[in-house]
């Protein structure tokens, strides 16, 4: 697509800020359960962490054509929050799941507390929708261009 | 040199058979717009959210690592968020028990608890993941992904010589091997047909998700998710290394890309979703109704009926006697006779193994079969069986299906014959590697 001056920056700053602390927590989070660790707390397995990176990737490979404000780039955004979204979705179902078992005192929950289910698919997610929604409701994400345009055809 | 050249020349022959079918479909849309030129006036361009998502989806280098974090999200979903309703199902079925266990009448205490409960009622406790997991498929098959995910492995198919139609019969046979081998229909070619018939039963169905949970829940509690999802991606990686195989010695045609219309991304609707699974999960209760109960029964009377007659030990039971004398077989697995039976029994249908166990073991609960497993396996010899369980043979009805399609005794034996070696060579590459690693 071509590159268009009009299309704002901000995109380009939500996948940088948000591409490097999914991509970061993630490599962290990976080397923790690697035993190499970082800090105090270890995730449960390799693959959750390994999901956080593969989502800070597709934050950033949308980075060199946000920058140009090539339109093909809010592809990687939209994608990348979606992803960000389905992680967060999957750790808060494990966390009610989790919170039901503790509630009917059921053997294998009674030493569950709520802290050990908040993993950072969790509160990353929070700041990323929370960005999501300043940059939507303050129409930078394009106005009429953009992931949100006035016109959406075949959606 | 001429062994090089050979190999070149072949190289050169693929790529040209692969971009002359590429050619081939540029053509088909430069004469479809061509046409849409002349009949249709474009406005102003719009934004389609389908074809933005795609761009990232189907995208050459992300599309396989997305692709995997979606399939490890549905498996994480199965198998973590279902665990309290299943140990919900495991409470109730244990305080069933407390009043069958006393019934007066000896022989019908035993049935109703060791054999329908600790058997039938054992089986029930497996039905939130299996249902957890249609509820996953389903909001994947509706949101329009599960096109792309074909769309996306096409590539590595290609590759491995498989047809790229035949990833539609394997995705199907995450659910049921039955109707992913009737699904082989629409790939072009006998010889693709027959490999990816071959291959299919390789894949994960979801009746081999009651052993991989049992398993994982008691010898890897803290990864048993990541295990599920791997036991699947092995799954998937023996199939296309089978196919590669069969390719290059019994099958040899040409292959020909995927050419499919991708339908637009939705929103699935909770009305779809529930429906979808729920007609899945009646089809697994209406199985633990009625042949699973009747195989519990069969079971639960072999395991307690021995040459000395009713009552006698499990140990002294003709299951015991008949799964001794093919136990030494499995020796180097480390499987035990009774996992032996178990897997045996796994050849009416996959269910059936943790059936067994449940009578075997004489026990109730998930708790108290996992327990009895622990003492009897390591870890490496527990997912020795998981990958045992993955390759060999799904069931009967699935042998039935593929003599029915190929229409030939020599290539269902030959499946049988196949997957139960391959099996055998899996679970002991894993015991070797594993003795090796973790002495």
């Amino acid at each position: 697509m071509a590159d268009d001056d009009t299309l704002p920056r901000w995109p380009f700053l939500y996948n940088v800020l948000f591409g490097t602390l999914y991509l970061t927590i993630g490599i962290t989070d990976i080397l923790s359960a690697l035993g190499i660790s970082i800090f105090p707390f270890r995730p449960k397995d390799i693959m959750s962490p390994l999901m956080l990176l593969i989502t800070g990737i597709v934050f950033l490979a949308g980075t060199p054509m946000l920058k140009r404000r090539d339109e093909e780039g809010y592809a990687f955004t939209l994608v990348a929050t979606i992803l960000a979204a389905i992680l967060f979705a999957l750790q808060t179902l494990v966390l009610i799941s989790n919170a039901l078992g503790w509630v009917l005192g059921l053997e294998d929950w009674t030493e569950w507390n709520v802290i050990s289910d908040i993993t950072p698919a969790v509160w990353l997610f929070f700041l990323v929708a929370v960005a999501f929604w300043i940059l939507k409701t303050t129409n930078r994400l394009g106005g009429d261009k953009g992931i949100f345009p006035a016109s959406i055809g075949g959606s | 040199m001429n062994g090089h050249g050979l190999s070149l020349e072949k190289e050169f022959d693929d790529e040209i058979f692969y971009e002359s079918q590429l050619m081939l479909a540029d053509e088909r849309y430069e004469v479809i717009s061509e046409i849409l030129c002349q009949v249709y006036q474009p406005g102003k361009r719009k934004w389609v959210v389908s074809d933005t998502l795609d761009k990232v989806f189907l995208h050459k280098y992300l599309g396989l690592p997305i692709f995997l974090l979606i399939v490890w999200a549905m498996f994480h979903f199965t198998f973590q968020v279902s665990e309290v309703f299943m140990a919900m199902i495991e409470v109730s079925l244990i305080w069933l028990s407390g009043f069958t266990e006393q019934i007066p009448i000896p022989w019908l205490a035993s049935l109703l608890t060791e054999g329908i409960i600790g058997g039938v009622g054992f089986i029930l406790v497996f039905l939130p993941p299996i249902l957890f997991m249609y509820i996953a498929i389903s909001m994947l098959e509706d949101s329009g992904y599960l096109a792309r995910a074909a769309f996306v492995m096409d590539r590595i198919m290609m590759k491995m010589g498989l047809h790229g139609r035949s990833f539609i019969p394997l995705l199907l046979g995450f659910g049921c091997s039955v109707p992913a081998i009737m699904a082989s229909r629409t790939v072009d070619g006998q010889s693709n047909r027959l490999a990816t018939i071959l291959v299919t039963p390789l894949m994960s169905c979801a009746a081999r998700l009651p052993v991989y949970v049992l398993i994982a829940g008691v010898f890897f509690p803290d990864y048993a998710g990541t295990m599920i999802f791997l036991m699947y991606i092995l799954g998937i990686v023996m199939a296309v290394l089978m196919s590669l195989i069969f390719k290059n010695t019994i099958f040899k045609e040409k292959t020909s890309p995927l050419l499919m219309e991708l339908p637009m991304y939705q929103i699935p609707t909770l009305h779809g979703t529930l429906t979808h699974a729920w007609e899945r999960g009646f089809l697994f209760l209406r199985k633990a109704g009625t042949y699973l109960l009747g195989g519990a029964i069969i079971l639960w009377f072999t395991a307690n009926t021995g040459p000395a007659g009713f009552g006698v030990p499990v140990g002294e039971s003709y299951v015991a006697m008949f799964a001794s004398l093919i136990t030494p077989i499995f020796e180097p697995l480390g499987f035990p006779w009774q996992v032996v039976a178990a897997l045996l029994f796994g050849l009416l249908a996959k269910e059936v193994v943790v059936e067994s166990l449940g009578i075997i073991f004489s026990v109730q609960g998930e708790s108290a079969v996992g327990a009895s497993l622990a003492l009897l396996l390591g870890p490496v010899q527990a997912l020795a069986l998981m990958v045992f369980v993955l390759l060999y043979t799904p069931c009967i009805a699935t042998l039935g299906t593929i003599k029915k399609e190929t229409g030939s005794w020599k290539w269902t034996l030959f499946s049988l014959g196949y997957q139960v070696i391959l099996a055998y060579i899996g679970a002991l590459v894993v015991v070797l590697v594993g003795g090796f690693l973790f002495g």
